[in-house]
């Protein structure tokens, strides 16, 4: 028996992008439609690949107070599929836990969500002869910090058997240690097919068994988990044997990073011709999507002063930015980071004996020693402390990128001409 | 930059007041208290700097209207006019070299961009302004006594700062309310309240769907109602339906029961009843045709008649017919083979003739030519011509070693001669020794020479020391007499009185002086005592030293003596004699070098022989080795020939042939061979042919005989006599064949003649029962009974067909029941009146219903447009854009405040830790005015410290208030001097400054101040005539002004003239 089922997690539907800035009215809108548009592709994509069954494994939504919009749009996409006969799976996780407030009172025909109170088990059958089981548990709250997957165990059924569930496995820093459970903890429930969520990068952990987690359908934010084709996986079962699951790129705007070497740029019209090139190369790649992008200017050039200046790097991103928004496919310039460093060599300027140098020498004091750092930002971070809510944590590798930024900064304005 | 002079048109009480030509260096303006010191002071810092306004101007001109006047200016570029009233309008006008107008911009470049603060704390200032301690605190000082260590590659770091602060300003301050950042922060909350409020409306959704309930539940009753309402028309509009078919029903019903009825009729009766009289008719006409074809068949067979004689003999004569065609193709084969037996029967005479009279038929078929025997006279070919070309080989062998060895003997010769050549040689031995030798004797005279050198300068020390020795005392102090110390005790202290009845009398130099003595005398006395203790300890180790070198000098004599014996005996054993010199030490070294090579070549000579003579023996040998080889490959030559004799005659071949000549007679053997092989087979082939002609003749005879057919001669007759027996045999069946199709074909007609009359029995049989079945006499009743039965059926299907529209109509069920009962009652009307009733009703419900949907619809709609409504997810994106600008904006901020941190930490650091220039020149020049009592200037802790002479640290406000006013005039002249060599040479002007200084320091300042206006012009205002004597007294061209008193209005114009030198 040949079939194919279809899995995807972290839909976070109907939530706002992070880090994207002030946007035109139209790009706006796209962006706000951007992870219910992915949903309807991952429907669309489901229906033409003829699947079985498809498995969302968690974080539908972004937060409890799910979005009407979102739930409606959720519903009708999973009547359609209900109509043709394609069976949905569904598991709850940190984002969506079953005690979120939800709009649908009733599910569609051949839609099955798993609840929180134990591991359910779901026969699947074709022509009388059950060919995969689907096992699940839901979050019941937000924060579940028991390893849920200990709970699983092979059914006695025939065929495929199929674990859903959100998890962070193997303890990923970069998201909540919700679920928390090793590799082979999940190995020992003796599964054939692990389908995650939590983990917005895609991941193959495992082929033997299968532990996969598929990453969010639609990027969110610049960072870097969030960059780069998103979309869901199709799997396909051939007598009984698991197929490599094949990527489907789903998502409707895309987040990507450029970096551009100043160093052998001229001025900032060179600059500005040199990142629309590098964007539409980008684009292109990227089968013409809309893209947001993230450029990171670097090397030692005499353009630094002259993008330092105040304004002047801001005009250079309303200038990408209007070139960007254009008719069709667009490309919204999220930022410009001046990484680069003035046309100074640190060495020479540490060893000439000037006021420069005794700053360069009291800045190699404090960077070699991390409680310095801390205490020198530390100091200009309390003047900030009324807006803690409003500002990220940061990181003492981010305090240090701080420092190298403001001693380009010193540089700059002590030895500019 | 340099001021020439000024015009004043109204100041204070200054007007028409003008100065001119002032020089470079230092000029002295001397008046009286009220001259207008002061106000001059004021006016100069006002005309370069803007004069003051409002409650702060003391200086409003008395006597005009007009404050105001002109300064003459002169700079690297030229002479400037500065001109400056009272108007802040029109107030300032610089005028350049070429009389056209300066910019604001040119002056500060002029002034070298020093503001007001920093001209009036550093370049013009009065006594009290000299005495604020703190002048050196402001930032602009600061940054001047630093100048040199606060600048990066290209500005400064407090311009640096003032950037970053331009720049942070505005987005952030830490008590700022209107700062970007609180705002954003304001627009955050704003929005965030927003979000929620939008948050709030979508709650709405819940109620609708609560109302959706409702609605729905209103739809389910109603369709409820109408269900029932429905269902009770439906059974009044059955009711109408069925009452017309129930009626018909009842009316078929009755004509029925009039028809009689036919109990049985028997199926397809019509259908049965033809097809039993259309098989009559037929087998009738069958029985007739049959009866015709059977007599015709039979007169036909009695005309038929065949010969019994040939139908045995009909396998035998085809067989022969058969035959007949080979025996004519082996008739001519037969002809064939006979001419080509023949023909190789003559060829195979003429190879036997060929090869010799004694090769026979006979001798052919038994010798034998295989291929293997050929091979085998190949092989002897081989072997043969093998022994042939080793016997040459041999011979070459033999030819060459001979040649080798007379070569070789050629060689050992000529090297004998090489040898006796060069001669005899001396012993290796003798010559390795020499060399040995002279390498010591090299290395002795070396050692010998060093030795002596050292000897000398061992001797050089050792009289130096001596002499150092007998310089020095014995060891013992040596007091000065009692008297002379006593005397100097007493002329040091007639010096003390001496020096201190001047002191009183104001002579200071000279009661200085009388004092510096006495302490000298007081002095030289106990320096010589305590000198004496030195000396002692001085001579023990000059002893030391020299016992030591005299040890050494007395260890190296002994060396060289025993250097010098060895050197004597190996220069004699070497023949150089007892002093060999140098040149001796060389000949010797070349005589050993030519030894070495004579050596050298007569030993490689003998290696060369012996290799000679190895050869030779070698070359030798291999002649006898060769040799014996053509002696093997002789006999072996010898004993395949006899071999190949003893195998010829064995294989028959009697002449005495080469194994080439053998070869050659296999080959002809062999071709006869195939010859002979030819005619065999033509021979066997003529027999076989002969013996079938014959037996194909025999058997054709026999059966002539048979079939009664004459003999006939030659075998073309008898062909012939074969053929016309086959066309008699062919003819005679043709006419069997005849016979016994006719016969075959009556047979069969007689059997279908029997069958159809059985055929006609069974249908008469088959019409009768018919008849019976169906009640009937004949075929006239028959049809009577049929009509009957029809109509009945028609009604009865008419009949059923209504049962079953009723019963469609009315059902089965208890509900049929009910109706059938109604119908049977026949109360038409009351049917019709009911329905119209249900309809009425059904109606109003149907009204309710589209109400209840109309309701439905609208809250649907409003359900999804508060589903569809984005207002949230568009406000949660837009708090988080703004959100994403704070960061950024924040970022920036606090990227400038850290460059900003690092700038000012720095500074603190450099002010901590440097000396600056500054400090360097005050340092210098304080010293010089406190004649070395103070050695330098440092910072602490923000402030100033001296260091005196003892090194003592001493804060400012512990010097007396002259020596704190010396400390700072010399900060000023290091400031001038920094800020010259920076930015622009600005003149120095003092207002009275002498005032607290002592006649010395006082005279140290001056000398100092003339030593500065050198470099800088300086401009000194004194009330006190004193300080312009003493100038005068360093410099005596000083430019020296009087001022009048009340020197502005009314007074007697300025009177210029040189003071001269009082005392």
């Amino acid at each position: 028996m040949r079939y194919t089922f279809v899995h995807a997690a972290d839909l976070h539907l109907d939530t706002p992008f992070h880090g994207i800035g002030q946007v035109s009215p139209r790009i706006g809108d796209a962006l706000r439609d951007a992870s219910l548009d992915a949903f309807d592709a991952l429907i669309a994509l489901t229906i033409r690949v003829e699947a079985r069954f498809l498995l969302l494994a968690g974080d539908l939504y972004d937060g409890i107070n799910r979005g009407i919009r979102a739930q409606h749009r959720f519903l009708r996409g999973l009547e359609r599929l209900g109509a043709r006969g394609i069976k949905t799976f569904i598991v709850h996780g940190n984002h969506d836990p079953l005690s979120g407030w939800s709009a649908i009172k009733h599910w569609p025909e051949g839609v099955h969500v798993f609840g929180a109170e134990a591991v359910e088990s779901h026969p699947l059958q074709h022509d009388g002869e059950t060919y995969a089981t689907v096992h699940g548990i839901s979050y019941g709250q937000a924060a579940v910090k028991e390893n849920l997957s200990l709970r699983f165990r092979r059914g006695p059924e025939p065929g495929l058997q199929i674990g859903l569930l959100h998890a962070n496995i193997g303890q990923n820093g970069d998201h909540a240690p919700y679920s928390p459970a090793s590799l082979d903890d999940l190995k020992r429930a003796g599964l054939d097919y692990w389908a995650l969520g939590h983990i917005h990068r895609r991941q193959v952990l495992s082929r033997a068994p299968w532990v996969v987690y598929p990453g969010n359908l639609q990027g969110r934010s610049p960072k870097s988990s969030e960059m780069g084709p998103k979309g869901a996986l199709v799997v396909t079962v051939d007598g009984g044997r698991l197929q490599e699951p094949r990527f489907e790129p789903l998502d409707r705007i895309r987040f990507v990073s450029l970096e551009v070497d100043l160093s052998t740029l001229v001025d900032v019209s060179s600059l500005q011709r040199t990142l629309m090139e590098a964007a539409e190369k980008q684009q292109a790649e990227d089968g013409g999507r809309h893209l947001i992008i993230r450029a990171t200017l670097k090397g030692r050039s005499a353009l630094y002063t002259e993008l330092r200046h105040p304004g002047r790097l801001d005009e250079l991103l309303d200038v990408l930015r209007q070139e960007g928004d254009r008719p069709g496919t667009f490309l919204w310039w999220e930022d410009l980071r001046n990484d680069a460093a003035p046309n100074l060599e640190r060495e020479k300027l540490l060893l000439q004996g000037s006021f420069t140098s005794e700053l360069l020498r009291l800045q190699n004091e404090r960077l070699a020693d991390p409680a310095s750092v801390e205490r020198f930002v530390g100091n200009r971070l309390e003047q900030l402390s009324r807006f803690k809510s409003l500002l990220p944590p940061m990181s003492e590798i981010e305090h240090e990128a701080l420092l190298r930024e403001a001693e380009a900064l010193a540089l700059d304005l002590l030895e500019k001409d | 930059m340099k001021i020439r002079g000024w015009q004043i048109d109204g100041f204070g009480h200054f007007h028409d007041h003008r100065e001119t030509d002032l020089p470079d260096g230092i000029t002295v303006f001397l008046g009286p208290n009220e001259a207008g010191k002061s106000t001059l002071l004021a006016f100069l810092r006002g005309m370069l700097f803007g004069f003051p306004t409002g409650r702060q101007n003391r200086y409003e001109p008395l006597h005009t209207r007009h404050m105001g006047g002109k300064l003459f200016l002169e700079a690297p570029q030229g002479a400037f006019i500065l001109q400056r009233n009272g108007d802040r309008k029109e107030g300032l006008k610089l005028f350049r070299p070429d009389d056209t107008l300066g910019s604001e911009a040119e002056l500060a470049q002029l002034l070298g961009h020093a503001d007001q603060g920093l001209f009036k704390s550093v370049f013009a200032f009065s006594l009290s302004e000299l005495q604020n301690f703190d002048v050196h605190k402001e930032a602009g000082i600061k940054d001047r006594i630093f100048a040199g260590s606060l600048q990066g590659g290209r500005n400064t770091a407090r311009e640096a700062l003032v950037q970053l602060d331009k720049e942070n300003a505005p987005i952030f301050k830490p008590r700022g309310r209107e700062v970007e950042l609180v705002k954003l922060s304001r627009r955050l909350d704003d929005l965030q309240t927003a979000i929620q409020e939008a948050r709030n409306r979508a709650l709405d959704f819940e109620r609708l769907s609560a109302q959706e309930d409702a609605l729905r539940e209103t739809l389910a009753r109603l369709a409820r109602e109408q269900a029932a309402l429905q269902h009770h028309s439906e059974r009044q509009e059955i009711l109408l339906l069925a009452w017309p078919k129930w009626l018909e029903r009842a009316s078929l019903a009755q004509e029925l029961e009039r028809l009689e009825v036919v109990p049985h009729v028997p199926p397809q009766a019509e259908a049965r009843l033809a097809e039993c009289l259309s098989t009559l008719k037929g087998l009738d006409a069958s029985l007739s045709e049959l009866h015709l074809e059977h007599r015709e068949l039979s007169q036909h067979l009695s005309e038929l008649n065949s010969d019994p004689q040939l139908e045995p003999l009909s396998e035998r004569i085809s067989s022969l017919a058969a035959d007949a065609t080979r025996f004519h193709d082996w008739l001519q084969a037969l002809a064939e083979n006979a001419e080509q037996r023949l023909q190789a029967q003559g060829e195979l005479e003429a190879m036997l003739a060929t090869l010799g009279p004694s090769w026979t038929r006979i001798r052919l078929e038994a010798f034998d030519a295989s291929i293997p025997a050929l091979d085998e006279v190949s092989r002897w070919e081989s072997r043969l011509d093998a022994a042939e070309a080793a016997l040459a080989e041999a011979s070459r062998e033999v030819k060459a070693a001979k040649q080798r060895r007379e070569m070789a003997s050629a060689s050992l010769e000529a090297q004998h001669r090489r040898l006796a050549q060069l001669g005899a040689v001396e012993p290796s031995e003798r010559v390795a020794e020499q060399e040995q030798r002279l390498m010591r004797l090299r290395a002795m005279t070396a050692m010998h020479r060093e030795g002596v050198s050292e000897q000398r300068q061992l001797d050089d020390k050792i009289r130096m020391l001596e002499i150092e020795l007998t310089r020095l005392p014995s060891g013992e102090p040596i007091p000065l007499p009692r008297a002379l110390r006593l005397g100097l005790w007493g002329i040091a202290a007639l010096l003390l009185a001496l020096g201190v009845w001047k002191g009183l009398s104001q002579d200071v130099i000279t009661a200085v002086g009388l004092l510096a003595v006495a302490v000298l005398l007081t002095g030289l006395s106990r320096f010589k005592t305590k000198s004496s203790g030195n000396e002692k300890a001085a001579r023990a180790l000059l002893a030391n030293q020299l016992q030591a070198i005299r040890e050494r000098h007395t260890e190296l004599g002994l060396q060289l003596d025993s250097t010098l014996a060895a050197l004597r005996e190996d220069g004699r054993a070497a023949g150089l004699g007892e002093s060999p010199t140098p040149v001796a030490f060389e000949a010797l070294a070349q005589a050993i070098e030519a030894a070495k090579t004579r050596l050298r070549q007569h030993e490689e000579l003998g290696h060369e022989l012996e290799r000679f003579v190895m050869e030779e023996r070698e070359q030798e040998a291999a002649v006898g080795r060769a040799q014996e080889g053509l002696r093997a490959a002789e006999a072996e030559r010898a004993r395949v020939i006899e071999a190949w004799q003893r195998w010829r005659q064995e294989a028959g071949i009697e002449e005495d042939r080469t194994p080439k000549a053998v070869a050659l007679l296999f080959q002809a053997l062999t071709s006869a061979r195939q010859f002979l092989a030819t005619v065999s087979t033509l021979e066997a082939g003529g027999e076989a042919l002969s013996q079938k002609a014959d037996g194909f003749r025999t058997q054709a005879h026999r059966l002539l005989t048979d079939a009664g057919e004459a003999l006939p001669a030659g075998d073309m007759a008898l062909v012939q006599a074969l053929a016309r027996l086959q066309e008699r045999l062919a003819a005679d069946r043709l006419v069997r064949d005849q016979r016994d199709a006719l016969k075959r074909e009556l047979q069969s007609l007689t059997l279908k003649l029997e069958a159809k009359r059985t055929e006609r029995e069974k249908a008469e049989a088959a019409l009768a029962k018919l008849f019976a079945e169906a009640g009937a006499t004949d075929e006239v009743s028959f049809h009577q009974r049929l009509a009957w039965h029809a109509q009945r059926q028609s009604l009865l299907r008419a009949i059923q067909d209504l049962d079953r529209q009723l019963e469609e109509l009315l059902g089965r069920d208890a509900q049929a029941e009910a109706l059938r009962e109604a119908l049977h009652a026949e109360d038409v009307d009351s049917w019709r009146q009911t329905l119209a009733e249900a309809q009425i009703a059904q109606q109003g419900l149907l009204a309710e219903r589209d109400d209840v949907n109309q309701d439905l619809g609208q809250l649907l709609k409003a359900r999804e447009e508060i589903a569809q409504a984005s207002d949230v997810i568009a406000r949660e994106h837009a708090y988080q854009a703004l959100l994403d600008e704070f960061r950024r904006q924040t970022r920036a901020w606090l990227v400038r405040a850290l460059a900003e941190d690092m700038i000012q930490e720095t500074l603190k650091e450099v002010e901590r830790t440097r000396q600056p220039a500054v400090l360097s020149h005050a340092s210098r020049w304080f010293g010089e005015v406190t004649e070395g009592r103070y050695q330098r200037l440092v910072q602490h802790a923000g402030d100033f410290q001296v260091i005196d002479s003892q090194e003592n640290r001493l804060e400012v406000e512990k010097l007396s208030q002259g020596t704190a006013e010396q400390l700072y005039l010399c900060l000023r002249l290091g400031l001038i001097q920094e800020f010259a060599r920076q930015s622009a040479n600005l003149p120095l002007i003092m207002d009275d400054v002498f005032v607290n200084f002592d006649p010395e320091r006082a005279r140290r300042v001056a000398e100092l101040l003339v030593a500065f206006s050198s470099e800088h012009q300086v401009l000194l205002f004194t009330c006190h005539p004193e300080t312009a004597r003493l100038l005068q007294e360093v410099q005596p061209d000083v430019r020296l002004v009087t001022m009048a008193r009340y020197g502005g209005h009314g007074a007697e114009p300025l009177e210029r003239r040189a003071v001269v030198k009082q005392g």
